[in-house]
């Protein structure tokens, strides 16, 4: 099954919610949300599978086509999207918000890994939330890569 | 030394930095989101060559540090791919491993590029090329095929006649039998046979020329004689014009006007021209409706040129620098495709050559083909095979006869060989070559109607070049290589018919000696 970035769209009123499945890359089109004229875009990553550098040119070449006074707000950002936006310029732009994400944690009693999914208002100072493990619903989850440069897109 | 670290965490490239044994002192942000391994299990990592695998066995990240380490120098690796261990993802990367002085010892930074991108686009690009490629000659067959369609009401009616005359002869052998009286009308039955035999042998030649100008196709270059491919195109188109009362001149400067060409491609340029001059000229109507096609060659014989000119309706000078582009036409919707000179300018430039527009004086149009002579566009069709090799030991030969047919066996022979032909049917022009371009070895035909070998050679030994000569002539003239073996230092001597490996043994003999 092809994983090429698929994309749709909900419109509830002035709001255009997109939902983008698949790889952002070289190939992936955002032709049929340049069109939308709404004075707000939230974006979903929930499923999104993957994104290269060249997908990265593809995004920001479509944010340009958006008016500076519409606003944005990323959500449920895997990530790979996260990873993106604390390391390239652009991806997100400024004024723009991240309202949802997920972060990699680990459960040492189980030995497994995570990936939670948090609000950045419940994020204080680049500390990552306590999280109790959902399997073993016991032990605390270990943030699992370096909060200072995960959380870097809060600041 | 803090100092370097946080230099090395702005880094884009993903770096690890490791001791003597491997064990990882320090890694950048980006090493841990390009392998996806988090600190906690980076720290469980105990040597760095545990950290990836390589997928392709292209990278011996052991066998690259222990160099590095041993002889305290930058080590780089081939291009390999490799995988993070818990990850299924792989990617294509160069492994560069730098020795840095801390303290009193050496610690080594391990550079990442990653080229899984590029090698991505360029695998794409390959296939795109190749689809580019095959549509590309279905457009070429589909225009031939457009072609023939529109020279078909000219050629049935071209084939008509010789029907005409086979039926009419028929009827006459059928009234002599029924007479009874063979022998008193032998010579009319003799006649009507002979108009029979050359009426259907005139229709095999217009069929079998419309087939092969349809069905053949590859891309394959060989010598050819123009004058006689440009007859073809006429055949064609002939009878076309004949129908619209159109006069079609052949001019040609020469008898053999030899060059180095896709014989059905230039064919099919030519029947787009003459078709377009056909229909420009119908059009136009003028008093004296004619179609001129001319065949040329420049004073030194670099340059062959092919025109052709009509009195019609001229081209527009608004429109004069799109007519060459694809898909456009002035016909109206379904009467033209717009490939036609588009596709010609592509076959033209395929052959290294050029074709331009120029308004006839008067009325009408010149449309000029500039085609390389043989031997230079024998050499850049070989010099662009050369370069896409990557083993660079071609062999380069000029080989010289008046007889097409003997370059097109040189070149079939080694066309799969590390060896370069570049065929030459004049000495004269042979001569210009050889003061331009270094060749290894000249192969001369003995007996050439401008001049014989031993006049070529002497030509060739007074300008100073040494090249080895090798002489390509029948049993009757050995005697003249032995001759001039000394007197010209002639190497050898191909005997006609002659083999692959006759030349090969010869071209051996001609390089060994000019070695020593």
């Amino acid at each position: 099954m092809s994983d090429k970035l698929t994309t749709k769209y909900d419109i509830d009123g002035d709001t255009a919610i997109v939902y983008f499945k698949g790889m952002i890359d070289e190939d992936s089109e955002f032709e049929t949300i340049k069109g939308l004229s709404n004075k707000t875009y939230i974006f979903d990553f929930d499923e999104v599978s993957l994104i290269n550098s060249c997908g990265i040119r593809e995004w920001v070449n479509f944010l340009e086509t958006i008016p500076k006074d519409v606003s944005l707000t990323y959500r449920n950002c895997r990530q790979i999207i996260i990873e993106q936006i604390n390391m390239v310029h652009g991806f997100i732009r400024t004024g723009a918000c991240v309202e949802s994400f997920y972060a990699p944690y680990y459960c040492e009693s189980c030995d497994e890994e995570f990936k939670v999914h948090l609000k950045s208002v419940d994020v204080k100072d680049s500390k990552a939330p306590v999280v109790t493990c959902s399997k073993c619903q016991k032990s605390e989850l270990e943030f699992d890569a370096i909060e200072q440069q995960y959380f870097q897109f809060i600041k | 030394m803090s100092n370097h670290l946080e230099l090395l965490n702005q880094l884009f490239e993903p770096i690890v930095l490791v001791d003597k044994d491997q064990r990882i002192v320090h890694y950048n942000h980006n090493f841990t989101t390009f392998s996806k391994l988090s600190p906690r299990k980076l720290k469980k990592i105990e040597k760095f060559s545990d950290v990836f695998i390589s997928v392709d066995k292209k990278i011996d990240l052991v066998k690259i540090f222990s160099e590095a380490t041993s002889e305290n120098k930058t080590v780089l690796s081939m291009e390999g791919e490799v995988q993070f261990s818990d990850s299924l993802e792989s990617y294509v990367v160069v492994v560069k491993i730098i020795p840095v002085k801390s303290n009193e010892d050496f610690q080594y930074l391990i550079c990442l590029n990653d080229l899984s991108i590029e090698k991505n686009i360029f695998d794409k690009y390959k296939v795109q090329v190749s689809e580019l490629k095959n549509s590309y000659k279905q457009l070429v067959h589909a225009d031939k095929l457009k072609s023939i369609g529109e020279l078909t009401a000219g050629i049935s009616h071209e084939i008509s006649n010789p029907l005409t005359i086979a039926s009419g002869s028929t009827e006459l052998l059928e009234i002599f039998l029924e007479s009874g009286d063979v022998a008193g009308n032998i010579d009319e039955i003799r006649e009507a046979i002979e108009n029979i035999q050359s009426s259907l042998l005139r229709i095999n030649k217009i069929t079998l020329n419309m087939k092969k100008f349809v069905y053949k196709d590859d891309e394959k270059k060989e010598y050819v004689n123009l004058n006689s491919v440009l007859n073809s195109s006429l055949e064609l188109v002939g009878p076309s014009f004949a129908q619209q009362a159109v006069e079609l001149k052949f001019e040609s400067s020469k008898e053999d006007v030899i060059a180095y060409a896709n014989e059905l491609r230039i064919e099919q340029v030519l029947v787009n021209l003459l078709k377009n001059a056909l229909d420009a000229v119908v059009l136009a109507n003028p008093e004296k409706r004619r179609v001129t096609l001319s065949l040329d060659t420049s004073n030194d014989g670099e340059a062959i040129f092919i025109k052709v000119l009509d009195n019609g309706s001229g081209v527009e000078g608004s429109i004069t620098d799109q007519i060459f582009n694809p898909f456009f036409t002035t016909k109206e919707v379904g009467s033209g495709t717009g490939m036609g000179l588009s596709l010609s300018s592509q076959i033209i430039e395929s052959h290294q050559g050029t074709i331009i527009h120029q308004d006839n004086i008067g009325a009408g149009s010149i449309f000029t083909i500039e085609l390389p002579g043989v031997e230079l566009s024998s050499y850049l069709e070989n010099e662009s095979t050369i370069s896409n090799l990557d083993a660079i030991s071609e062999l380069k030969i000029l080989v010289i006869d008046n007889e097409i047919s003997v370059l097109n066996l040189f070149s079939s022979l080694f066309q799969d060989e590390s060896i370069s032909i570049i065929g030459s049917t004049r000495p004269l022009e042979a001569l210009n070559i050889l003061d331009k371009l270094d060749v290894d070895v000249v192969i001369a035909d003995y007996n050439m109607p401008e001049m014989n070998g031993s006049e070529l050679a002497k030509i060739i030994r007074d300008k100073g070049n040494d090249v080895p000569i090798v002489y390509l002539t029948s049993e009757d003239f050995k005697q003249k290589f032995l001759d001039d073996k000394k007197k010209l230092n002639i190497s050898s001597v191909i005997i006609k018919p002659f083999t692959k490996q006759s030349i090969l043994d010869s071209l051996n003999l001609s390089i060994g000696d000019s070695n020593e």
